[in-house]
């Protein structure tokens, strides 16, 4: 009776081709993957020190990649979060204005956390838009970042601290790297295991839908700004110790970065579609890119040509996008050899 | 699957023995002075199907909102077993056992079939998702009503069909009481219509409320042991479906006399070649010609997904074409097709499937709407002029029959088949060398649908070269001269619409007729061109 | 095929700079000397700042005589940025690095990574704070608090004795730069012409919308009467209190003003005799200089001790603006 009606469930098949075809279909970081596979390839020709010095790489993918992977459960719920940089700024100098480094530390990452709050307040309580009510923060951020350290540089009370910190810890990893891979997996397995996250992909793919299932929208935007929140204040603490200084200039490349590693890993900025994993991905290959380019000499204009080209070849290399193109660049020939 | 096998025939009353489960009495709600629902009762007990039909706008979806919660209601409560509810709490209706299948999919795209069954009701232990259970709860849902598909497939990879079955195991998951279903057949082939108004008998006897809402008279007089009309808000009848006929129902739907002129076909006199189409291929098109001549109705049939939507969006330039060339000929000359602007400069129309999001600014004006793809003609020296556009846009209300007919009105504010007259009103102003249409009548009421029909042939008859795309087989078959059925994104069979039957069309798009080998199709008038 | 082409276009894009990066400094150097040295230089500025423009070619000109491959980086003042350009820098091994801090406060772990990897460093521009300087093996730049003297020097000539009172705008608060200029701009002017007497001073944040408001301020707190000069610590700023003078009706002629920089701007402010002197900071003296003092670290030159080469600070009042040694670069 039940087999009365054939409704074609997609091409599941029975041999091991088929369903690795199927498993794949199911994933967004497919063309993420191809990226890294070509950046990879390529920079192992060119710049084999990317390779062979590891740890100076995943150093730079850290660096990118920490903020991009709290941003990713905001993005994920169709929001955005513009306020991560100047949160890395502020965070790090409320954390080098305290004497004692522990309380500092805490001190900056509850100022993350509030960041967060606020800006969850701003979207779903009184019903701005995120863009706007974030890029608000971004300014108020950053202007009370220059406030606070009084418009320079906070040097970190303990300076062997925050230089033994830079040290590899952990064979040859350092603790941004550490920390950075216990984030990614935490966040993973948040949004891919854990109900509350995994609801994040229903707020953002179809959020009328959420609400009409009984999940508690608000509170789960909420819950994504203060992870992204927490996450930058987390990678403020982490650049202060490092540079053993909080610079109110921070992070003024960390904001498009995250995007761009978002993006490249196949998040999409509507909300609903994406990984974390896909995040790391895009981190690693925006990290290996400029690594390598760097090493080669390469003026940053130039860089930022380079990374410009990525992300948009990351974007038009969506299935429907490729089609497009193929399909006008063809018609266009064929009416010019007509005509 | 059943273990109640007993004989349930259709329309003998199973409720009278017991109280109903739901009841609601009284119910009044009105959105910013204009009233919605009036003062409505509605009964449904165990095992019962319960039919609610009325014209679009008659208040039937804000009723069902109202039994599931979802709207407060000015007056009137809602009781199970004699327990009112907490008006306007969804969580207290969910809990109470309601469990509504909305009209427009309620589905999130990027999970997967079990957690979009158990979304909003994920079991976990300390916060993780006991993914086993979930597993388990959402094929027991999918067993239950006889549907098999892959638990782990994101709903995006699945056919419009198969989501509006994973909508419903996700209502039949919560183990309710009462199943409230909206329209759940608009997007479904025969087959699968079939399918699910057998199912619906199945659950309701196992004890289930059903309350079902369709346009689709012949499934109410199918599955339902009661009908309860609505007409502007009010009730107009709750009856006993053996006490009544279909012809019955719709007069009191419409409130009118209304001639379904069912089968009335008009005598087509086509003339020139207008649209040709040669070698198409796109996405999930595959070489397709076919050419739709002047005062022709052209009909495209076929199942959901075959590529009909592809195949007219790749034609007229919407969706881009990897081969393939389209002309379109009016006696301004003939003139290559390549971008959907350069079709429109030359005559072509085109109203989408989803009106909301393709055919209408839902913000602006219904006159502003009818303007946008007149705008030469109603502006002067690149200026548009007010007045003109005013004045032409109420002529054209009032030939398409927009109700009420006030063109300064936003047109989101119009119900989906007045807003479908409004695309159709946008396009008659231009009077279009060709005319696209992608399932016009999808979601409209019987008397919409019936000038929407009307005005389809008049511009036949003014000479328009007609392509309409339609899954409703009575609908391709009254208006189509000749039927392209699309299978796979070719053209499977062609048929002489004057001799097409619901029968051979669906033999050819489910693959019965298939053109085997070389061998051509037996039975059809036309063969695969 | 569309994804190989911008692959191709990407890869091309990152090759032929490099490609023409090499080349010409190759080519320099076939002339001359073969590249003995590989030395990465961790600049925070490049071609996307005027003073960086007319830096890099002397510096590039210079390296490749002296036979040093240079790899350059530009980290656009971001400290993160520089501090992982110095990891991979240091990854790279060099035979030296060549660094301009972009925040000094936080280029003490790149020092030590760099000492660890026993990779000298050399500092161009901006020095390094007091208790870093152990950590690197030379200085070359200008001699910032030598500039405020020769800016002092300048006034207090003017000055031949009189009672004048100034009003002081100095650079941002906390800046090195603005620290070191304003100490020996006030120590020269107390020590050779203590009647020159600084009635106010506020910070002009080294732009010039900051520094008209702030003489603006003073000159009303002051009262416009009791002035006699100006000093700006540099000229973009002294462009700014001009500004506020001419608003108020005082001519900046009949002032005494003087500044830092002899820039594209300070020096026709001389030449006009708005401007009475100011002190020529030379691009591409700092440039060339930090080439060569690389090379003079390499080849043992130093023995040990830390190298310090100032750049010197040359005056430029009306008497020798439009010299060809005094032209200025940025």
């Amino acid at each position: 009776m039940t087999a009365a009606l054939e409704l074609g469930s997609g091409e599941s098949g029975d041999n091991l081709l088929a369903r690795v075809r199927t498993v794949l279909g199911r994933r967004t970081e497919g063309r993420a993957v191809a990226l890294l596979a070509v950046v990879a390839v390529v920079t192992a020709f060119l710049e084999p020190v990317v390779f062979t010095s590891y740890p100076v790489t995943l150093g730079r993918i850290a660096l990118i990649g920490l903020v991009a992977l709290g941003l990713t459960a905001v993005i994920l719920m169709g929001e955005l979060d513009l306020s991560v940089a100047s949160t890395l700024a502020v965070s790090g100098v409320v954390m080098a204005s305290i004497e004692s480094l522990p309380l500092g530390i805490v001190a900056a990452l509850l100022v993350g956390l509030m960041i967060g709050a606020a800006n969850a307040f701003f979207v779903v309580a009184v019903g701005i838009n995120s863009f706007i009510a974030t890029l608000g923060m971004l300014f108020f951020l950053r202007g009370s970042a220059f406030v606070l350290s009084n418009e320079e540089p906070v040097r970190l009370a303990n300076r062997d601290a925050g230089i033994a910190f830079g040290k590899p810890f952990l064979g040859p990893l350092t603790p941004r790297m550490l920390l950075f891979i216990g984030a990614f997996i935490a966040l993973q397995v948040f949004v891919t295991r854990v109900r509350v996250g995994r609801e994040f992909y229903a707020v953002g793919g179809n959020r009328e839908a959420a609400y009409d299932a009984g999940i508690p929208v608000t509170r789960r935007i909420v819950t994504g700004f203060m992870i992204s929140g927490f996450v930058a204040a987390m990678a403020g603490v982490i650049n202060t110790l490092e540079r053993t200084a909080a610079d109110p200039t921070a992070g003024s490349t960390v904001l498009l970065a995250s995007f761009a590693a978002a993006i490249v890993g196949g998040v999409l900025l509507t909300g609903g579609r994406g990984s974390i994993f896909g995040t790391l991905l895009g981190a690693t290959s925006l990290g290996i890119l400029q690594v390598a380019l760097t090493l080669s000499g390469v003026q940053v204009d130039v860089q930022n040509i380079v990374i410009g080209l990525v992300l948009l070849l990351a974007v038009i290399t969506d299935p429907n996008s490729v089609r497009g193109v193929v399909g006008s660049v063809r018609s266009l020939l064929q009416g010019r050899s007509r005509a | 699957m059943r273990d109640d096998d007993h004989d349930h025939p259709v329309g003998d009353g199973a409720d009278p023995n017991g109280e109903p489960i739901i009841e609601a009495r009284n119910i009044t709600k009105s959105f910013g002075g204009a009233v919605a629902v009036d003062g409505v009762g509605l009964a449904v007990g165990a095992g019962e199907i319960h039919g609610l039909v009325g014209e679009n706008g008659a208040g039937k979806s804000t009723l069902m909102r109202v039994l599931a919660g979802i709207v407060t209601p000015d007056h009137g409560v809602v009781s199970i077993d004699g327990v009112d509810l907490d008006a306007g709490n969804t969580r207290a209706a969910l809990d109470a056992g309601i469990a509504l299948v909305h009209q427009e999919l309620s589905l999130v795209p990027e999970m997967t079939v079990a957690e979009n069954i158990l979304l909003g009701s994920t079991p976990t232990t300390s916060g993780f998702i006991k993914v086993s259970e979930q597993r388990r709860i959402a094929a027991e849902a999918l067993n239950e009503i006889g549907v098999s598909v892959d638990l782990d497939e994101p709903i995006v990879r699945l056919s419009v069909a198969l989501r509006q079955f994973v909508e419903i195991a996700r209502a039949v998951a919560r183990k309710p009481r009462v199943l409230i279903l909206d329209e759940p057949t608009a997007t479904l082939t025969p087959a699968e219509t079939d399918y699910l108004l057998d199912m619906l008998q199945r659950l309701a006897d196992r004890g289930l409320a059903i309350i079902y809402i369709s346009h689709r008279i012949p499934e109410i007089f199918r599955i339902c042991h009661r009908v309860t009309v609505l007409r502007d808000g009010k009730l107009v009848d709750n009856i006993a479906i053996a006490d009544t006929t279909p012809d019955a129902v719709v007069d009191q739907m419409v409130g009118r006399e209304l001639k379904i002129e069912e089968g009335q076909r008009r005598e087509a006199l086509p003339g020139s070649v207008v649209l040709s189409a040669e070698g198409i291929e796109a996405h999930r098109v595959n070489g397709i010609d076919l050419q739709v001549r002047a005062g022709e109705i052209v009909g495209l049939g076929g199942l959901v997904g075959a590529g009909r939507t592809e195949l007219v969006r790749s034609i007229i330039g919407a969706d881009i074409r990897s081969a393939g060339d389209v002309t379109i000929t009016t006696d301004k000359g003939e003139a290559r097709v390549r971008t959907y602007r350069s079709a429109v400069n030359n005559g072509l129309a085109y109203v989408p499937e989803e009106r909301r999001t393709d055919g209408l600014a839902l913000t602006m004006s219904v006159s502003d709407n009818v303007a946008l793809p007149n705008r030469s003609e109603l502006s002067r020296a690149g200026i548009l002029s007010r007045s003109k556009i005013a004045r032409r846009a109420q002529e054209l209300a009032e030939v398409v029959g927009l109700r009420p007919p006030q063109v300064q009105r936003e047109a989101g504010e119009y119900s989906g088949g007045n807003q479908q007259k409004i695309v159709l009103a946008k396009w008659l102003g231009r009077k279009p060398a060709v005319i696209v249409l992608d399932e016009p009548t999808r979601g409209v009421d019987v008397g919409a649908k019936a000038e929407i029909h009307r005005l389809i042939k008049e511009l036949a008859d003014n000479g328009t070269a007609v392509l309409v795309v339609s899954s409703d087989l009575p609908e391709l078959l009254e208006l189509s001269d000749l039927i392209h059925v699309v299978r796979d994104g070719r053209i499977a069979g062609t048929l002489d619409g004057s001799v097409a039957d619901e029968k051979s069309v669906m033999s050819l798009a489910s693959g019965e007729a298939t053109v085997s080998g070389n061998g051509d199709p037996d039975d059809l008038v036309g063969s695969a061109q | 095929m569309l994804l190989l082409g911008a692959v191709a276009l990407a890869a091309c894009g990152g090759d032929s700079d490099d490609g023409a990066d090499g080349s010409d400094s190759e080519d320099v150097a076939g002339a001359t000397a073969d590249a003995e040295f590989e030395v990465y230089a961790l600049l925070p500025q490049g071609n996307d700042q005027p003073y960086g423009t007319t830096y890099l070619p002397p510096m590039e000109a210079k390296a490749a005589e002296l036979g040093l491959n240079l790899t350059i980086t530009n980290s656009q003042y971001d400290a993160d940025k520089q501090a992982s350009e110095c990891e991979v820098a240091v990854a790279a091994e060099p035979d030296l690095i060549i660094l301009w801090p972009a925040v000094g406060d936080t280029v003490r772990p790149c020092l030590e990574a760099a000492n660890d990897a026993g990779i000298p460093v050399t500092v161009t521009n901006s020095d390094v704070n007091p208790e870093d300087k152990d950590l690197t093996a030379a200085y070359s730049g200008p001699d910032t608090y030598g500039q405020g003297v020769a800016s002092a020097e300048i006034f207090c000539d003017l000055a031949a004795g009189e009672d004048v009172g100034i009003i002081m705008v100095n650079g941002l608060t906390g800046n090195s730069t603005a620290i070191d200029r304003e100490a020996g701009f006030e120590d020269t002017v107390n020590e050779q012409c203590p009647n020159v007497e600084i009635l106010a001073r506020q910070p002009g944040n080294w732009n010039k919308d900051d520094s008209q408001l702030a003489a603006s301020e003073m000159i009303t707190a002051v009262g416009a009467e009791n002035i006699g000069g100006v000093y700006a610590a540099d000229d973009t700023m002294v462009a700014g209190v001009i500004d506020a003078l001419k608003a108020r009706d005082i001519d900046p002629a009949d002032l005494i003003v003087t500044s830092i920089g002899n820039t594209f701007l300070g020096n026709p402010l001389v030449l006009s005799g708005e401007l009475d002197g100011t002190v020529f900071q030379s691009s591409s003296w700092d440039g060339e200089n930090a080439a060569t003092t690389a090379h003079e670290v390499l080849t043992g030159g130093a023995d040990g001790d830390r190298v310090v080469k100032f750049m010197p600070s040359v005056k430029v009042t009306t008497d020798n603006a439009e010299s060809p040694d005094v032209a200025p670069e940025w």
